[in-house]
């Protein structure tokens, strides 16, 4: 493998390598689609969201390897298995004949994937063929510190270049939280578990101060290093979950009641609108970082970068609670049948 | 003990890690039911997991990467045994034996 720092575009991992993992990603994938039992299917799936992490690491963009190990293997294998549970197993229609080929089977998504297929790779072929790839990231990479203060560039691009994007994006996590709680509150008796052994209680006791840990670093250093608020705060969120299965709802819920975890995630929107305001108040803009009040700091020490900081403290607590609680919202109203 | 024999050594431990976790993929096909397959697959981890990684300190070239390695080891360490324990209590629970589904 050659050694990173040499001239931007260059392969810096050795391609038979990468060749070998896409070739496992898409065979993931298609076991995924055409095994017959569900729970296999969410099980290759989250083997593929490992292998995608695993390429994204490769490629030198760790925030997205962290987002996609984190989201993809962990929160959605959960939701996933929550939503098999709660589901009603309908046979097979009749109709589908189950000798038939996968292709002949479901005609039109084959024809669908095909003709995307075939998009997507005209449209790699023409930005292979014309202007030089890689002219945006350089630019990137030269003056994001000089920008914004902030170490990490995908959380500058992220919470500076592109905040308004991203408190869209928190937004949309608010509409989820909002659905998913409006669709799985009717009234419905909330049973709780006792959890799992006495083991795995004491073994989730010494682990969780670690995670917890772990997730504020990811977030309070998200200007620096790899991370940022969406990275931590679904750690946070994964700490709920294991609770959950862990404790049983009903100490999760003693803990942490959904009350705080709707106050903790509005307020992480009202914050982040806030920070947004108090530029607009100064003059720089919507948003405005150092073109606002804030000061760009120290390269590399806690306090740079501007209202990074604060802007990755309020994804985090919107993140954290808002999955959270839709978890607690999609699990609560499961039947534990487990003894103390 | 020269630098090539501690490498040596990391390198034989990676070794023994891909032999355990190759060992551990046969014993989930081959094995006949849950337990003696939770039983192969635990030693993916514990076995396999922890030696690559122990393998792996000498190659970091930094003792802050090295104590990462370690504790990363000991959170498999901690978790494995967790884990496996919680499935195969969660199967004797539910009487998976006396449903041979394989």
């Amino acid at each position: 493998m050659p050694q990173a720092g040499h001239d931007e575009g260059a392969p810096v991992v050795s391609t038979p390598l990468l060749a070998l993992l896409y070739g496992f990603i898409l065979l993931t994938a298609a076991v995924a689609v055409f095994l017959e039992d569900l729970l296999s299917s969410f099980i290759s799936l989250s083997v593929m969201g490992v292998l995608m992490a695993t390429v994204f690491a490769l490629l030198r963009a760790p925030d997205v390897a962290l987002t996609q190990a984190i989201i993809n293997s962990g929160l959605v294998t959960s939701l996933l298995l929550v939503a098999y549970s709660q589901t009603r197993k309908t046979p097979r229609p009749p109709e589908i004949c189950a000798e038939c080929a996968p292709w002949l089977r479901w005609r039109i998504p084959a024809l669908v994937c095909g003709l995307l297929a075939a998009l997507l790779f005209r449209g790699f072929l023409s930005l292979a063929a014309g202007r030089p790839l890689g002219t945006a990231s350089s630019h990137f990479l030269s003056a994001t510190l000089r920008d914004t203060g902030g170490m990490n560039v995908v959380g500058a691009i992220l919470l500076d270049y592109r905040a308004f994007d991203t408190l869209g994006e928190t937004t949309v996590i608010f509409a989820a939280v909002s659905g998913v709680s409006l669709l799985l509150s009717g009234g419905r008796q909330v049973h709780s578990g006792y959890g799992l052994s006495f083991i795995v209680k004491r073994g989730m006791a010494l682990l969780t101060p670690f995670i917890l840990l772990y997730a504020a670093s990811i977030i309070l250093l998200g200007h620096l290093t790899p991370g940022g608020g969406f990275q931590g705060g679904s750690v946070f969120a994964t700490v709920a979950i294991l609770m959950c299965v862990v404790y049983g709802t009903g100490f999760e819920a003693s803990r942490i009641s959904s009350k705080s975890k709707e106050t903790l995630e509005a307020g992480g929107a009202l914050l982040f609108v806030f920070i947004g305001l108090i530029g607009l108040a100064w003059g720089g803009g919507f948003l405005a970082n150092l073109a606002g009040p804030f000061f760009p700091g120290t390269p590399g020490s806690l306090f740079s970068g501007g209202n990074m900081l604060l802007l990755n403290l309020a994804v985090g607590l919107k993140v954290g609670a808002g999955l959270s609680s839709i978890f607690y919202a999609m699990i609560k109203i499961l039947e534990l049948e487990d003894e103390p | 003990m020269t630098w090539a024999a501690v490498r040596f050594l990391g390198g034989l431990c990676i070794a023994g890690g891909v032999f355990f976790s190759f060992a551990a993929v046969v014993a989930i096909l081959r094995f006949p039911d849950v337990y003696t397959r939770l039983h192969g697959s635990a030693k993916a981890l514990s076995g396999g997991g922890i030696l690559i990684l122990l393998g792996a300190l000498p190659f970091t070239g930094s003792i802050s990467g090295a104590l990462k390695l370690l504790l990363i080891a000991l959170f498999f360490a901690v978790s494995n045994p967790m884990a496996s324990h919680a499935i195969a209590r969660a199967c004797r629970r539910r009487d998976m034996m006396k449903e041979p589904r394989w």
